[in-house]
């Protein structure tokens, strides 16, 4: 056997010298990262008490990719006093009223809708000496959480005027089952109706549960959840179940980075499909069933004898491209509106506070906006 | 397409994957194929300029050296300009569905009336050249010849960069000049959007002609070579602005893939999407808040958006830069360092040498030194200075708040370089950190630190959206000096923990004057140093992915 054939050469060695060096450097590479990964667990791990719903800045950061499955059973227990607080709003079965003292005989203003038509509410409280508001709301709730409470409530058999909230931020969640699917960063596991437009109607599908109780069975019922998930795959636009499945991965703070990251650009991929530079296209579905949502609400509301009215809430940097995507069907059926960008510029931040919400001196005067507008309409 | 998106990923894994299966040449083509996908991805109709360019180029480089263009070298770039033609004009790009929604509109897709202008138009282009080329062919003073031949590159590249970037705004500066005499004009506008790195390609083009024209560099005969300098995806959107002399020999041969080499490239890569994805992104929020807010903004906003934006823009620019260079390494070929530190400057020259320095090189040698240099006076050579920095300032962006810039640096650059005579000191040398004393360097420092607020208002006219707002941000910075009422956000946390340990890297390899710093290291703490880079980008990766600032330009 020839010798030279036994050794390697020098440049041999060398390239094997670097292919170990570098080799070398990704092991620690990896391992680095594995203790990245465990230092934030242990140092920030989230507390396993529901009710501890604020525990920090960092620890809320590490722990939003969670799944949504995840997060939701960590917040869930089956007793409403140990469960997380998240758990509990935006139920049809039973809505959540705030009543105020009655102002007049017939002054009953119903709003249904989000925070902002929350605040908007308190607002009229404060500032109108003849209507009264009566508040039926849930946190972030899409115009159809909104219009199905208000098929449930119908202005509570004493309203003389209801107001449907319709935000320009939750515009996409039109189309969705539960708030489980887009609240993400922080999951709510309540449900609302799912509309449709066929053959121009508005059509609806029920969710799977409408009360804390119900969520909490089929939640803890594997078979039972599974098709849940099935409905929501079927019928909610912003499902997916990358961000809503749990899996081991839960478990990996660098991970659940990587599946924030991911949720955020499936959110704002739908936003765009939704929303370019001329603003809403009008021939999206979220456009089309909030026209059509707006319409049938109007409908209803005259004929239980109540005055209806939208409330548009043009969120900061959406300019007033909701407004005009809704103005045909408002002019078309003459229903009374209160639109904010009359009030405060959605290019203005001063009109907004760091929350989002209007600040109380834009609430006040939408809130006399709205009692401009009722009282005209019921002339 | 962008750095950071997922389909780059998806992009570059297949095209490394088939570039290691390729032979020399066929990875060259397969790299210009390539190039014009990446490039059209974004907007294919306007990869028709990038062709126009090569062409021109590739044939003007000839002429000037041998004053004749053989049917070959003819007959290859006429062909491919003209399929250019035909498929980025010719076809209606806009009949292509977006990947994986559908099939394509082909009767949107193939418009024959346009088909048949493009054909016509870029014949009838290719044989008006060609007259041109044959006239110049047959002039006798070889001197005038050349220098006819490069007018040909010039008039082209410039041409290109006058009516896509600037003729807007010469329009309306001409109807403002007007207006201001009592003039009232309704200019014309072309409503075009700004092709993405014209003025990086087009320098690119133009550096080579001129360098051959210098009988610095012979020209390429092989055009595939030429037209994948030109187009080359790493860099073709925002530089670095590569030489042909530094380039093209690098195509012309096989190129040796090492894993040294693969090494320092992913960990280019690595740290371009830490700066880019966790810094830069994570600041801009912050900076776009307070220069687009209509509200309240007081000297601590001023200060906290100058300063910020000035990490974005490093971050985000030698970010893109550093992908580039990683991404190119990774194919064996090297690309021009474009960043040394610039922050660390303790002067305007020594900034000049360590931002941007393709841009800076490219102006100190094809238009500082034509209009005279260093040589005369120092009045004559402040004169210098002031032109190719305001030049320098427009090539940016057609705004007058570029020119400003431009006018603020070349202006820092005479006082410095007064300053220098008088005291009768040399400008200090880059890389001179070397063999400093421990008090020597944290001098320095301190004199960068000095330095650095004369940059950061340097960022300032840069990033302002109008005069008006230089005149009040800059008003505020005197009358409402130490208001620290911050209005702003606060950055991303990927952004706060990024920085930092961004300025742990910088000062060490600025005290150890050596980039590849962390290859000293012992491999667990390098291996960790990856690992918290790659951390903190995961965390960055929840940001609002911009575009490079640089693509605008």
């Amino acid at each position: 056997m020839n010798q030279l054939n036994l050794s390697i050469s020098s440049s041999e060695k060398a390239k094997f010298r670097a292919v170990g060096a570098a080799a070398h450097t990704a092991v620690w590479i990896v391992i680095g990262l594995v203790l990245i990964d465990i230092a934030i667990n242990v140092v920030l791990a989230y507390p396993s008490d529901p009710k501890v719903t604020n525990p920090s800045q960092l620890r809320l950061y590490f722990e939003y990719g969670r799944s949504t499955e995840g997060q939701l059973a960590r917040m869930t227990r089956p007793d409403r006093s140990q469960t997380a607080p998240i758990t509990l709003p935006g139920w049809y079965d039973t809505l959540e009223i705030t009543e105020f003292p009655e102002k007049s005989s017939n002054s009953i203003v119903t709003i249904y809708g989000m925070s902002h038509a929350v605040r908007l509410g308190h607002a009229l409280e404060r500032t109108s000496l003849r209507l009264t508001p009566r508040i039926v709301g849930a946190p972030g709730a899409p115009t159809n959480w909104s219009y199905g409470a208000f098929l449930r409530d119908r202005g509570g058999g004493k309203s003389r005027a209801v107001v449907l909230a319709i935000m320009s931020y939750s515009l996409p969640m039109i189309t969705t089952l539960s708030a489980a699917t887009w609240s993400f960063d922080l999951p709510m596991p309540y449900t609302m109706d799912r509309f449709y437009v066929r053959n121009g109607q508005l059509e609806v599908v029920h969710p799977p549960f409408t009360s804390f109780e119900g969520y909490v069975a089929a939640f803890n019922d594997p078979a039972e959840w599974s098709k849940v998930r099935s409905e929501f795959a079927q019928h909610d636009t912003m499902y997916n179940s990358f961000i809503m499945r749990a899996n081991m991965f839960d478990h990996s703070s660098l991970f659940r980075l990587i599946r924030r990251a991911y949720a955020q650009r499936y959110m704002r991929a739908i936003r765009k499909g939704i929303l370019d530079g001329s603003g809403f296209r009008a021939e999206s579905e979220q456009i089309q069933v909030a026209r059509a949502i707006i319409r049938d609400f109007a409908k209803e509301a005259r004929r239980d004898g109540i005055i209806p009215v939208v409330f548009v809430v043009n969120n900061f940097g959406y300019s007033d491209n909701l407004y005009r995507a809704l103005e045909p069907v408002l002019k078309e059926d003459n229903i009374p509106y209160v639109s904010s960008h009359t009030v405060a510029s959605p290019d203005d931040p001063r009109g907004y506070l760091p929350d989002s919400h209007f600040t109380d001196e834009v609430d006040d005067r939408l809130a006399k906006e709205l009692e401009r507008v009722i009282l005209e309409a019921a002339r | 397409m962008l750095f950071n998106s997922p389909e780059f990923v998806v992009f570059f894994l297949l095209v490394y994957c088939l570039y290691l299966g390729l032979s020399f040449r066929l990875q060259n083509y397969m790299l210009l194929v390539v190039s014009y996908i990446f490039y059209g991805w974004w907007d294919a109709r306007f990869l028709f300029l990038v062709a126009l360019s090569t062409t021109i180029d590739f044939w003007v480089g000839l002429m000037i050296e041998n004053g004749r263009l053989q049917l070959r070298q003819w007959l290859m770039p006429a062909a491919f300009f003209v399929l250019s033609a035909v498929i980025f004009l010719g076809l209606d790009w806009t009949g292509l569905p977006a990947l994986g929604s559908g099939y394509p509109d082909l009767g949107r897709l193939l418009n024959i009336r346009m088909l048949a202008l493009s054909l016509a138009g870029s014949v009838a282009f290719v044989v008006l050249i060609s007259a041109v080329f044959s006239t110049l062919s047959r002039m006798k003073d070889e001197g005038r010849r050349r220098f006819r031949c490069l007018l040909v590159s010039l008039i082209t590249q410039l041409g290109l960069l006058a009516v896509f970037k600037y003729f807007n705004f010469f329009v309306d500066s001409l109807s403002a000049a007007l207006a201001g005499v009592g003039i009232e004009s309704s200019p014309l506008h072309l409503n075009i959007v700004l092709p993405v790195g014209i003025s990086f390609y087009t320098f690119q083009s133009l550096s080579y002609t001129i360098d051959i024209y210098r009988r610095q560099f012979k020209p390429t005969d092989r055009f595939s070579d030429f037209a994948l300098f030109v187009a080359y995806f790493p860099q073709l959107q925002a530089g670095p602005i590569e030489r042909g002399r530094h380039i093209i020999p690098q195509l012309a041969r096989p190129r040796t893939l090492t894993i040294e080499q693969t090494s320092r490239g992913l960990y280019l890569i690595v740290l371009g999407f830490f700066k880019k994805v966790a810094i830069a992104d994570g600041v801009s929020p912050v900076v776009d808040h307070i220069f687009g807010s209509s509200g309240r903004v007081t000297w601590i906003d001023v200060v906290a958006a100058s300063a910020l934006f000035a990490v974005q823009i490093y971050c985000d620019f030698s970010g893109y830069t550093d992908i580039a260079r990683g991404i190119s390494k990774m194919l064996g070929i090297n690309m021009i360092v474009n960043f040394n530190q610039p922050y660390f400057a303790t002067n305007p020259q020594d900034f000049w040498r360590r931002w941007h320095i393709s841009l800076s090189t490219w102006l100190r040698d094809y238009l500082y030194v034509p209009l005279g240099g260093n040589q005369g006076g120092l009045a004559f050579i402040c004169r210098n200075l002031m032109i190719t920095m305001m030049l320098g300032g427009l090539w940016h962006g057609a705004s007058w708040n570029f020119v400003l810039w431009g006018f603020y640096q070349g202006a820092a650059l005479c006082v410095y370089r007064i300053w220098s005579e008088y005291r009768g000191k040399p400008a200090p040398v880059v890389g001179s950190e070397l063999g400093l004393s421990a008090g020597h360097i944290v001098r320095r420092l301190l004199a960068s630190a000095g330095f650095l607020i004369v940059v950061c208002y340097g960022w300032l006219l840069f990033r302002a959206h109008s005069f008006a707002q230089i005149v009040n941000f800059t008003s505020l910075l005197i009358s409402d000096f130490g208001d620290l009422d911050y209005g702003g956000r606060a950055p991303r946390l990927s952004a706060l923990f990024g920085m930092a340990l961004l300025l742990a890297m910088e000062i060490v390899q600025y005290w150890k004057a050596d980039p590849c710093f962390y290859q000293r290291f012992p491999v667990p703490i390098r291996g960790f140093l990856i690992a918290a880079m790659i951390a903190i980008t995961l965390m960055g990766m929840s940001n609002e992915p911009a575009q490079f600032i640089y693509f605008q330009f």
